[in-house]
C-alpha cells in the first residue's frame, strides 16, 4: 500500500509546530515525543503503521478549529482519530501530518427524553450512550462490535453498522445532527434535535466520509425504548443453499428479525470450541435470528419462522427460553473473532455485500480461492443484508503468506462487486480497499467523489491518501470535461 | 424580488439516457439553463424555476428489477408513483417512508419516483421509520457538467464512497439528473389502527404522545389535531371528535397479534387522559391519507401553507403560539416535530414571525403552498448562515459548476 511520500520540509519544521500547537492547545493537548507517539501509531488496521508528525488532542470545539485553522493557513495535512478502532485504516497516521484526537472531548452534554435524543461530544464510545439512557429504558441502536470501544465520532465518520442494521439502520439513520469544523476552521451545525435538512443533506453526505470532509466534534442521535422482549432462534442447516433460502423466505414473508447472523462450518466449529453455546457442530450452516419486540408478537414470530426454516429443511431448531440462553446463543457469534485467533495464528477480517440470493455462489467461489490461495477461510455473515465478513486464516510468519491473504481478500472483495455488491458494508474504504475502488466505480464516479470533497476541503489537507486511489488536484476536477471529443460549440467561452 | 420569465427554447421530451446525456451536453455546452419535471406534479415545491428550457423526463420509464425478498426495487427516474405503488401492493410491501400521494388512492398517485426522491418527500411514518433518504439506495444520474455517474449500489448495507445518495434525496433537481433510482422496500405491516385521545389543548396532546413514545408499544405516527382543524378530516369519527381543545392521534401498526396487544396496553397506559376512540385499518387509514396530503388544511386563495420542522418536544407549545395569531390553522405530524401551518397570505404570508419563532428553538421552516409570485419573493427554504450557505454553493458548483440545472429552485445561485 502505498501513501503520498512524507514532506521532509514538514517533517523539519516538527518542533516549531509542536510549539505552535502547544501555544493553542496547553502542553496537555500537545504530544510530540517519539516514544509517546508509538499509541497513535496505527488503528484496528494493525498491519499498517506510522509515526504522525505531532499528535493534537483538543479539548473543545474552539481549539478544534483554531488547530485547523492553524493547519490551513500552513498548508499541514491533518489525520482525524476517534477511539482508533477502525479495521480499514481509516486513522493511520501521516510522517508529515498533524493526527487531531478526539479522545478528551468526550462528555455526553445533554440528555433529552421528551425529544428522544443525546448529544455528545464525538470521543464519547457508542456503548456509553446507551449505559447513559438505559436506566430510563432507552437505547442508541447501531452497535458495532467495537462499541465498547469506538467512539460516537468515529461512528458518524464512518457510517457505522452492527447485527441490527437490517431492523434499525446503520449510524446515518440514527443521527439527528452534528456540529463540524472544516479544514477552513469554520464551525457548521448540521441538523439538531429536528429532522430532515430542509436544504442539501449535508449531514448525510458528511457520515461515513472517514474524515475527509470535515471534523466532527458534537453528535445528536436519536434513542429508541428498548424492545419489551427478545428471544433469539439457533437453526441448523445441512447446506449453506437451504440457509441462504431461508432468509430469503422469511423476509418475503413479511418478517423483519432484528438481527439475521450466519455462521458456516469453521466459524461454527472455532466459536463453539471457544465458548460452548451448543452449536450444532455437523451443520454446514447456522443461522441466529433474533425478534423483538411486544411479547405477544415476538412469541407469534418465533412459531412463524420456526415453521419457515422447517420448511426450508432446517436439521435443527432451538428458541431461547431464557435472556441468558439468547445471550448464550449470541456468545459464539460475537466470540468468532478471537475463536478464529485460536486456530490460526493471524487472520484478515473482510467486509463485502452482496445481493443476499448470491451467497451460494459467492460460497462456491470462495472454497474455489481457499484452494487456489492455500488458506483457510471462515465466515461469518449478517444474512439480513447481505454483509459477508469472511475471515482469512494466515500465518504472518510465514514467508508470502500476508501477501497471500491479501490477496485472497482482494479476490473476495473483486466478487462481491461482480455479484452486484459493493467492496465495503460498514468497516470503511481507508487504505484497506483503497486500491480496489477502480472495481466499483468508473474514472467518472470516482471524480464526482473527489469534487465534492473539494467543495470542502480544496486544499486536499484532511486525511489525504484514504479512500481515492488517484490524487486529483482540484483545479484539475473542476476543469469542463468534454465528452465524446468535444462540447457542442467549443467557440463559447467557458471556464 | 425575481421576475418570472418564460423559457425561450421549445420543451424537450427526454426518450432514454442517451438522450439525456445529450440535452444536458448541449446545455453545458451553449450554457443554456435547464428546468428539469418529471410529470411536474411537485412544481410547486421550492421557488419558480426561470430556465432557457423545460425538459421532461418521459421516456426514462419502467422498473427494471423487483426483488421483494431482497427488498430492493431499482426504477427509471420518471416511473410513474402509481405503477411504484402498484408494484409493491402486488408484493404485500410499501415505500416505508409514506410519501404524499396528490391522491387518496395508490392508482391516482401523482408524479414519479424521482420526483419523490427529489424533493425528499415523506409522510406521516418518517418519524419513525426514515425520510425518503433513508430508502434510496443508490442511483445512476448526469451531473451539470454532462458526465454520467452512479453511487450506492443495490445492497442494503453499503459504505463504499461518499454516501451521495443522501445528498441526491431532496436536492430538487439542481445538483445532477437521476436516470436510475434503486430503493429499499418493506413489508407492509399487516394491521393498522389509530388511537384518538382527548386533550384539553395541543400541550396536553403533545404529553400525550410523549406518553406513547416513552413506552416499549411502539407506536408508528403521532399527530395533534386542535378542534378547528379537525373539522376538515375526511375521516367522519375524527370530524365529529372534538367540540374544542385538542386530540392526540397514535397509529399502531404491525401483526394483528401485536397490534391488538398493544393497543390493549396503550389504551391503558393512556386512560388517565380524555376520552379514548380507536379506529380500526380502514377509517385509521383515512385520517393517515388526511395527514399525509395535507387535507387537513384546505388550500385556498388567500392562504399559504408552511411546514416548521422542530424539536418534537416543541410543538405543542408551538402550535399554542401560533393559535393566538387570527386565522392561523396548524397540526403536527411527527409527535410534535413537524408542524402545518395555514397562515393567511398577507404580505409576507407569516415568514418572519415562523422563522423568528424556529430560530430560538432549532429547526426550519419550507414554503409548501404558495402562489408564483409568493413563492418568487419569499425564502421558500430556510435561510442558511454564511458559511453553511457558502459550503452549499461550492457542493452546487461541484456537480452543476454552470449552474444549468433547475437554477435557483432553492436559493439565489442554487
Amino acid at each position: 500500500m502505498q501513501m503520498p511520500s512524507p514532506d521532509q520540509d514538514m517533517i523539519a519544521r516538527r518542533n516549531k509546530i509542536a510549539d505552535d500547537l502547544t501555544k493553542i492547545l496547553g502542553s496537555d493537548g500537545v504530544v510530540s515525543q517519539q516514544g509517546a507517539m508509538s499509541v497513535f501509531e496505527s488503528d484496528g488496521l494493525n498491519g499498517y503503521r506510522a509515526t504522525p508528525l505531532v499528535v493534537a488532542l483538543p479539548a473543545n470545539t474552539e481549539e478544534v478549529s483554531q488547530v485547523l485553522k492553524y493547519c490551513h493557513q500552513h498548508d499541514i495535512k491533518v489525520v482525524p482519530r476517534g477511539a482508533g478502532t477502525s479495521l480499514s485504516g481509516g486513522a493511520l497516521p501521516l510522517e508529515d501530518g498533524v493526527l487531531l484526537g478526539l479522545s478528551r472531548m468526550n462528555q455526553i452534554l445533554d440528555i433529552d427524553y421528551d425529544n428522544r435524543a443525546v448529544v455528545a461530544q464525538p470521543g464519547v464510545t457508542n456503548l456509553a450512550i446507551t449505559h447513559a439512557v438505559e436506566g430510563r429504558g432507552y437505547y442508541y441502536a447501531p452497535d458495532p462490535s467495537s462499541q465498547i470501544a469506538c467512539s460516537i465520532g468515529g461512528n458518524v465518520a464512518e457510517n457505522s453498522g452492527g447485527v441490527h442494521c437490517l431492523k434499525y439502520g446503520l449510524t446515518t439513520n440514527n443521527l439527528l445532527g452534528i456540529e463540524l469544523v472544516t479544514m477552513e476552521g469554520e464551525i457548521i451545525t448540521l441538523g439538531g434535535k429536528h429532522l430532515d435538512a430542509g436544504a442539501y443533506d449535508l449531514l448525510g453526505v458528511m457520515t461515513g466520509s472517514e474524515g475527509l470532509l470535515g471534523l466532527v466534534t458534537e453528535v445528536t442521535v436519536r434513542i429508541l425504548q428498548k424492545p419489551a422482549t427478545r428471544k433469539a432462534l439457533l437453526i441448523g442447516f445441512d447446506s449453506a443453499l437451504s440457509a441462504g433460502e431461508a432468509v430469503g423466505a422469511i423476509i418475503a414473508d413479511g418478517v423483519i428479525p432484528a438481527g439475521m447472523e450466519m455462521m458456516d462450518n469453521p466459524a461454527i466449529n472455532a466459536a463453539e470450541d471457544f465458548v460452548s453455546a451448543g452449536y450444532p457442530r455437523e451443520a454446514d450452516a447456522l443461522l441466529i435470528v433474533e425478534l423483538d419486540g411486544p411479547e405477544a408478537e415476538v412469541q407469534a414470530l418465533t412459531d412463524r419462522v420456526a415453521k419457515i426454516v422447517k420448511k426450508k429443511d432446517a436439521s435443527s431448531i432451538r428458541v431461547s427460553e431464557t435472556e441468558a440462553e439468547r445471550e448464550l446463543f449470541w456468545a459464539g457469534r460475537k466470540s468468532a473473532f478471537p475463536a478464529i485467533g485460536r486456530i490460526s495464528p493471524d487472520y484478515l477480517c473482510m467486509d463485502g455485500t452482496i445481493p443476499r440470493r448470491q451467497l451460494p455462489e459467492m460460497l462456491s467461489r470462495m472454497s474455489r480461492m481457499s484452494q487456489q490461495f492455500g488458506l483457510r477461510v471462515a465466515n461469518v455473515f449478517h444474512a439480513g443484508d447481505g454483509n459477508l465478513h469472511p475471515l482469512i486464516l494466515f500465518d504472518a510468519n510465514k514467508e508470502g503468506d500476508l501477501q497471500r491473504a491479501e490477496d485472497f481478500g482482494a479476490a473476495i472483495l473483486k466478487s462481491c462487486v461482480e455479484l452486484g455488491g459493493v467492496l465495503t458494508g460498514e468497516h470503511g474504504v481507508g487504505v484497506e480497499k483503497r486500491d480496489l475502488m477502480g472495481e466499483m466505480f468508473t474514472e467518472d464516479d470516482l471524480k464526482q467523489q473527489q469534487r465534492l470533497k473539494c467543495a470542502f476541503d480544496p486544499g486536499h489537507l484532511l486525511n489525504p491518501g484514504k479512500v481515492f486511489p488517484v490524487l486529483h488536484r482540484c483545479a484539475e476536477l473542476g476543469r469542463l470535461h468534454v465528452h465524446n471529443g468535444q462540447l457542442p460549440h467549443p467557440d463559447l467561452p467557458r471556464f | 424580488m425575481r421576475v418570472i420569465l418564460n423559457p425561450t427554447l421549445p420543451p424537450h421530451a427526454v426518450r432514454d439516457h442517451d438522450d439525456l446525456l445529450e440535452v444536458i451536453t448541449a446545455a453545458a455546452g451553449q450554457k443554456t439553463t435547464l428546468e428539469i419535471r418529471g410529470q411536474g406534479s411537485r412544481q410547486g415545491l421550492g421557488r419558480p424555476v426561470m430556465a432557457d428550457q423545460v425538459i421532461t423526463l418521459d421516456g426514462l420509464n419502467g422498473i427494471t428489477t423487483y426483488e421483494p425478498d431482497e427488498l430492493v426495487l431499482i426504477a427509471k427516474s420518471a416511473t410513474p408513483l402509481a405503477d411504484i405503488l402498484k408494484a409493491l401492493d402486488d408484493a404485500g410491501q410499501m415505500l416505508a417512508f409514506d410519501p404524499p400521494l396528490g391522491a387518496t388512492s395508490h392508482k391516482d398517485a401523482k408524479g414519479t419516483l424521482g420526483g419523490v426522491i427529489a424533493t425528499n418527500s415523506s409522510g406521516p411514518r418518517r418519524m419513525v421509520a426514515g425520510a425518503a433518504r433513508d430508502y434510496l439506495l443508490g442511483f445512476n444520474a448526469i451531473s451539470g457538467r454532462a458526465e454520467g455517474f452512479k453511487s450506492g449500489s443495490r445492497v442494503m448495507k453499503n459504505v463504499t464512497g461518499y454516501d451521495l445518495s443522501k445528498l441526491m434525496a431532496g436536492s430538487f433537481g439542481t445538483l445532477a439528473v437521476m436516470d436510475e433510482i434503486t430503493i429499499k422496500t418493506m413489508p407492509k405491516p399487516e394491521d393498522a389502527v389509530t388511537l384518538l385521545i382527548k386533550a384539553k389543548d395541543e400541550i396536553e396532546a403533545a404529553a400525550i404522545i410523549r406518553k406513547a413514545f416513552d413506552s416499549s408499544y411502539e407506536p408508528t405516527t403521532g399527530a395533534i389535531i386542535p378542534a378547528k382543524t379537525a373539522i376538515f378530516s375526511s375521516c367522519k369519527p375524527v370530524k365529529d371528535f372534538l367540540k374544542s381543545g385538542a386530540m392526540a392521534a397514535i397509529r399502531l401498526e404491525g401483526f394483528s397479534v401485536s397490534v391488538k396487544s398493544r393497543v390493549e396496553a396503550l389504551t391503558a397506559l393512556l386512560s388517565s387522559y380524555g376520552e379514548i376512540v380507536t379506529l380500526a385499518q380502514k377509517e385509521a387509514d383515512i385520517l393517515h391519507s388526511d395527514l399525509r396530503e395535507v387535507t387537513l388544511l384546505p388550500e385556498q386563495n388567500n392562504r399559504v401553507i408552511w411546514k416548521m420542522s422542530c424539536p418534537p418536544a416543541e410543538g405543542g407549545k408551538i402550535m399554542t403560539e401560533l393559535a393566538k395569531r387570527p386565522n392561523c390553522r396548524t397540526y403536527a405530524d411527527w409527535g410534535g416535530g413537524l408542524i402545518w401551518i395555514s397562515h393567511p397570505a398577507g404580505l409576507d404570508g407569516g415568514a418572519e414571525i415562523l422563522r423568528k419563532m424556529v430560530t430560538s428553538i432549532g429547526g426550519h421552516v419550507t414554503l409548501v403552498s404558495a402562489s408564483e409570485n409568493m413563492r418568487a419573493k419569499a425564502d421558500v427554504f430556510e435561510p442558511q448562515p454564511a458559511p453553511l450557505f457558502e459550503l452549499s454553493r461550492r457542493v452546487k458548483a461541484s456537480f452543476d459548476p454552470l449552474g444549468i440545472l433547475n437554477p435557483g429552485r432553492m436559493y439565489e445561485g442554487i
